[in-house]
């Protein structure tokens, strides 16, 4: 008895310690930041409107990062999000043996590498490039996505596969005694019951590409470059400029403008994962026929 | 005498041990083949191999030969000649032992499958949906919340979902494996209709528990235990009214 109130006290604090360092840490951010939120903090001087359809650059606003680390987000998902779940699946459905075994010590490998050393081999890559088929080729954001994705790949995979694997046994029964086909088995039960655990995997693949700063380092991120200017130009981006500022800040508004950056990029995550979710959340009720 | 299937040496094991063995017999094609036996004795195994679903689970091994009237002529399943498993289990439908609708919405589970099939056609599906659930005796329940999930069903009514949506892949045999398991006397009776009125249109193979049930239903039965056939009866052989029972008990 006595156990059993310990351990709900416990649960209880560990709940309220979550919640409070997630308040501390959001509030601390906003605190610091709102006040900074405003139009010239993004387009500083420039006509927003002609900021946005790119016919004026952009010198002191934090427009050109915030589109920069959108593509960025777009691109990695673009590259990772059909062999990350593809890779779940076969792992949960496909892979036997020793490839499986092989297979996912390898994502498991993946997982561990610090983002300096993807972003090191980014670097390596386009040196190799430039020594081979193309001297021109310099660090972009093309290359930048591709490591992102490689950095954010196994958490897609393992929330795939563990999503589809814990799927109850009975639901495998059901389909193949309907006369399902392994396919069709796949595409319209298994994933789609294991939707909700999918989306959690691309959220915490979207929020690592949003705010990783060690691979864009060294793979192509500049201070100021304006709008990026195609996939192989180099780009700005949220969490550098953060950075950047943080470290090289001359005076008390620079910095606030930092916590106001800070902010838009809490707020661009936020604003991914509720697409995501609503995305989910429609294909989920479409999937269940439920009004 | 017409049979719906003609079994030979069948043996089944999962991870090496033995569910059934070397089973051989033969269930006639009209009426209800009733299987009686203990907890355990691969009722539910021997089910399984007439639709060839054993075969998805782990650890599965077996042997022997399974010939089922499909389609106008006799066909050894575990063949070359055979039809696709995932095509048999069409022909062969199977109600389980717990209802097991799929997590989405009661019209959902029915026309799922039914547009799988290729050349299936939407308004089709929606006709036949309806003449089962009417058929099941659902259709008055569920008719104004086919968009609400299955799963808010009662035991019985998805049971009797279960088997309408089998019944609308129009099977050819119908395996039902304790079809009133977890229900109660009355609605066990209004299935124990449906299932009388089924009977002719199709070969029903079913696994039931309740020795009175199997007399009200079964036109033949076999009883298992320990993975062999013990004894089988066609309704013909049986002596009259609480004797039967007697026996029955007995075999258990
Ligand atoms: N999915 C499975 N995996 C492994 N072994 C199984 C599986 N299903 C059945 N068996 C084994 O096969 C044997 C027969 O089981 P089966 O389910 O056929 O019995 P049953 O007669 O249907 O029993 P019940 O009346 O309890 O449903 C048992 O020893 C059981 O352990
Ligand atoms: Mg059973």
């Amino acid at each position: 008895m006595n156990r059993v109130k310990l351990l709900k006290i416990l649960s209880y604090i560990s709940a309220f310690f979550v919640l409070a360092s997630f308040s501390l840490l959001i509030g601390f951010i906003f605190v610091k930041g709102a006040p900074s939120i405003k139009l010239s903090l993004f387009f500083g001087d420039t006509n927003p409107w002609q900021a946005i359809i790119g016919a004026r650059p952009v010198w002191n606003g934090i427009w050109p990062a915030f589109v920069g680390t959108l593509y960025l987000i777009l691109l990695t998902m673009l590259i990772s999000l059909i062999p990350g779940i593809g890779c779940g699946i076969y792992l949960a459905r496909y892979a036997e043996g020793k490839s499986k075994e092989v297979l996912s010590l390898a994502v498991d490998l993946l997982a561990s590498v610090p983002s300096i050393v993807v972003g090191l081999f980014g670097f390596v890559l386009i040196l190799l490039l430039r020594h081979t088929i193309a001297p021109n080729a310099t660090t972009c954001i093309i290359l930048a996505s591709f490591c992102l994705a490689i950095l954010v790949m196994p958490a897609l995979v393992v929330t795939t596969r563990s999503s589809i694997e814990s799927l109850p046994e009975a639901l495998l029964m059901t389909g193949a005694s309907l006369g399902f086909t392994e396919t069709q088995l796949l595409r319209h039960i298994l994933i789609p019951a294991a939707g909700k655990g999918i989306l959690g995997g691309i959220m915490l693949a979207m929020g690592r590409a949003a705010e990783d700063t060690a691979v864009i380092m060294l793979t192509g991120v500049v201070v100021n470059s304006g709008l990026p200017a195609g996939p192989t130009a180099k780009f700005e981006a949220i969490p550098f400029l953060i950075y950047y500022t943080s470290a090289q800040y001359i005076d008390r508004d620079d910095l606030l403008r930092g916590f106001g950056a800070a902010v838009i990029l809490l707020i661009l995550s936020a604003g991914l994962l509720f697409i995501a979710s609503r995305l989910q959340s429609t294909m989920e009720k479409r999937w269940k026929g439920a009004k | 005498m017409q049979y719906c299937a003609k079994i030979k040496d069948l043996s089944v094991s999962f991870h090496g041990r033995k569910a059934i063995s070397n089973i051989s017999t033969e269930l006639p094609s009209c009426g209800i083949t009733v299987l009686l036996g203990r907890s355990g004795s691969g009722k539910t195994t021997f089910l399984r191999s007439l639709n060839r679903l054993n075969e998805i689970i782990e650890g599965y091994e077996g042997s022997g030969n399974v010939n089922l009237f499909l389609g106008g002529r006799s066909r050894d399943i575990y063949s070359d000649d055979a039809p696709e498993p995932t095509e048999l289990r069409r022909r062969v439908g199977m109600v389980f032992q717990t209802p097991n609708p799929l997590p989405m919405s009661i019209r959902r589970n029915i026309i799922l499958p039914l547009s799988l099939i290729p050349g299936s056609k939407k308004t089709e599906n929606e006709e036949r949906m309806e003449s089962v659930l009417k058929t099941t005796g659902l259709w008055d329940e569920v008719k104004d919340r086919l968009d609400t999930p299955a799963g808010r069903l009662s035991g019985g009514q998805q049971q009797r979902l279960c088997l309408a949506r089998i019944l609308a892949l129009e099977p050819e045999i119908l395996l039902l494996d304790e079809p009133t398991a977890s229900l109660d006397r009355r609605a066990s009776e209004v299935i124990e209709k449906h299932l009388l009125s089924l009977k002719n249109k199709y070969c029903i193979v079913m696994i039931s528990h309740s020795v009175r049930q199997a007399l009200k239903l079964g036109s033949h039965f076999i009883f298992l235990r320990g993975g062999n056939i013990v004894a089988s009866f066609s309704k013909g052989e049986l002596p009259e009214g609480k004797e039967a029972e007697n026996l029955f008990n007995d075999l258990l």
